[in-house]
């Protein structure tokens, strides 16, 4: 596969290698921002300091987490529906996450218990109901082509989100004015053992795709090609796709919708490694990370002691981060 | 020039003629037709015993509870203005932000459209009395206005007697997740602090701010209040399982409180009494 750009292999793995160092080195300077000064040995020592600095700990390996998952499932979004706008969301996920959160919301205050957890298990179960329905919707004869995936992906989406402005509208209150804030994404971590369950899904998800990068560089140049070199593309077309759907479902259901990142971070890397997806999943997965480890810091930091809705930093810094490098590369992304 | 003079002049006069025809006829009306688009509008239209002129009222208006037999004119953000007009109201109270277009477009109907939206106790003040000229219950509104204030400084007495006892730090919690509090200038700042309390995010920007946790934790509130209506008692486990909250005073001393119904918090109305009272109830005598 072609990356001129960087020359040898090797190279591109010290790249993938230094995207490590660049997050580990991240989590480590974000780790002494934040609302409150902790100084050093208040850490350490048994206080609240160690307690807030434990917290924000918490906060920064969710949004490592969250960041890495959705570029990996842009990745394989945009490997297997080979289409260069394909993000996280683009089949319906998020609608389906916020549906169920409301759904939940509306059923709690008739005669559910409201848990720490129901809201994010909620809207994984939402996540799941959008994923199965577009899938079914999209299979003719036994397969799933991209342009049927992709539209009714797209339909879903509008209908589940339009129910859900419908639900908001009708049981209209605090309750459901929350889902608002709670879309707007959101990276405190309610309950440490969802951070347990969303790093397993993400990372085991992750770790599939990985297995199968060379279908994807092989898929990415066409199916008829994939289909030539002895690929069974539907089966793995379909794997590739549940998987990237489960983790983002795993991201939404815990963060909410944080935009742009699992679009960018993709195209960014395509622009470094070109196709390689041996090295555009782990390095999607280590600067998705470091870039909203650094995006969330802002946000927690920007204006005190109030905090920013991360989307808006995510499309502040990467906008322009990528801006420059397209008009530097004046590269054609997709070919 | 001449004719724009004239012109002019002729307006002033239209208005002048439109002011003390439309004055004359409040001060005959006993049937006037009012519509309420706000609930602490309602409240206040109620409050001034004009509950028998009120003929639409928006879907948020359930206090008291002889508001929710008037006919519902739309959601609180959407009214309906087909249904609106079609009652015929003599006047319209709207309130600021959301009802903003719909208030544009009401007036370009011809209605008398007055935006009724009190930032603070202050401006509560007025608009009652603002109210009372505007529906011919001047005497009304302010003996009413008069008792508030009387009330409101016999608050005032008891937290300055309660001062033997430290003023509490207070959190106020709308929303989570993510956290959301009530900033600088909102009309619960005020209350907390009219109450006795000392808000802890008075220091956020925005009158409804995403709030950094590591703050809540550090600062510690003594109390915390739950006005976001996660079924009572069950958020507040909510907050128990929440990860380093165990340090926070407040839950340490199980002062955690969501049986304050919000309405009365966080509507701007004629309950502002009974609101500051419910705090001061939790930060000085429950705490004890």
């Amino acid at each position: 596969m072609g990356n001129k750009w960087l020359g040898s292999k090797r190279r591109s793995f010290l790249f993938v290698g230094l995207l490590a160092a660049v997050l580990v080195l991240a989590v480590l300077v974000c780790g002494f921002f934040g609302a409150v000064k902790i100084p050093a040995r208040d850490i350490i020592s048994q206080s609240a300091g160690r307690t807030i600095f434990n917290l924000r700990l918490q906060r920064i390996m969710l949004a490592a987490l969250a960041g890495g998952i959705l570029s990996v499932a842009g990745v394989i979004f945009q490997a297997v529906l080979r289409n260069p706008l394909a993000d996280p969301y683009i089949l319906g996920v998020s609608s389906g996450g916020g549906l169920g959160v409301v759904t939940m919301m509306v059923l709690e205050t008739f005669f559910l218990r409201f848990e720490a957890i129901t809201l994010p298990l909620s809207a994984f179960l939402g996540s799941i109901l959008s994923i199965l329905l577009v899938h079914r919707l999209a299979r003719v004869e036994g397969r799933l082509p991209a342009q049927n995936l992709l539209l009714s992906g797209v339909i879903v989406g509008i209908i589940f989100t339009n129910i859900l402005v419908f639900v908001v509208w009708f049981f209209e209150d605090r309750m459901t004015r929350g889902v608002i804030w709670w879309l707007l994404g959101n990276l405190d971590v309610i309950e440490p053992r969802l951070l347990a369950s969303i790093s397993l899904i993400g990372i085991s998800g992750t770790g599939l795709a990985f297995l199968f990068s060379r279908e994807m560089n092989i898929m990415s140049l066409g199916e008829e090609e994939a289909v030539s070199l002895g690929i069974e593309v539907e089966k793995t077309k379909r794997l590739l796709l549940y998987a990237a759907s489960l983790i983002t479902a795993a991201a939404v259901s815990v963060c909410g919708i944080i935009g742009f990142v699992g679009l960018i971070v993709p195209h960014a890397l395509r622009l470094i490694f070109g196709n390689e997806h041996r090295l555009l999943i782990p390095g999607s997965f280590l600067a998705g990370a470091a870039f909203l480890v650094i995006s969330d810091t802002f946000a927690r930091t920007v204006i005190l002691p109030a905090e920013i809705p991360i989307g808006v930093i995510t499309a502040l810094i990467g906008g322009p981060v990528f801006i420059f490098l397209l008009q530097r590369k004046k590269k054609v992304i997709f070919k | 020039m001449c004719m724009k003079g004239l012109l002019y002049r002729s307006i002033v006069f239209l208005n002048f003629l439109l002011l003390t025809f439309g004055k004359a006829k409040n001060l005959e009306a006993k049937d006037l037709r009012i519509v309420s688009l706000a609930p602490n509008t309602t409240e206040l239209l109620f409050a001034l015993g004009l509950e028998k002129n009120i003929v639409g009222v928006d879907s948020f208006s359930d206090y008291p509870p002889q508001a929710k037999k008037i006919e519902k004119v739309g959601t609180f953000s959407r009214p309906n203005l087909e249904k609106l007009i079609y009652l015929k109201p003599d006047i319209v109270f709207t309130t600021g932000l959301e009802q903003n277009p719909a208030s544009a477009r009401l007036k370009r109907f011809g209605l008398r459209v007055f935006i009724v939206d009190p930032a603070n106790i202050e401006e509560l003040l007025e608009d009652t009395l603002e109210v009372g000229r505007i529906t011919d219950r001047d005497r009304e509104a302010r003996r009413f206005v008069e008792t508030m204030k009387q009330e409101l400084a016999e608050i005032k007495e008891d937290v300055s007697r309660s001062l033997s006892q430290k003023k509490p730090k207070v959190f106020f919690e709308l929303w989570y997740p993510p956290l959301m509090t009530c900033g600088i200038n909102s009309y619960l700042d005020e209350l907390i602090t009219l109450a006795g309390g000392i808000n802890i995010a008075a220091d956020a920007p925005r009158q409804f701010s995403r709030f950094s946790q590591e703050l809540v934790i550090q600062r510690s509130p003594d109390v915390i209040i739950l006005g976001s209506m996660q079924a009572e008692g069950l958020a507040e486990k909510n907050i128990l399982q929440r990860y380093g909250w165990g340090e926070i005073g407040a839950i340490k001393g199980k002062r955690v409180y969501s049986d304050i119904n919000p309405d009365i918090l966080l509507r701007p109305g004629p309950r502002v009494v009974q609101a500051i009272r419910e705090l001061y109830k939790r930060f000085y005598v429950d705490g004890k």
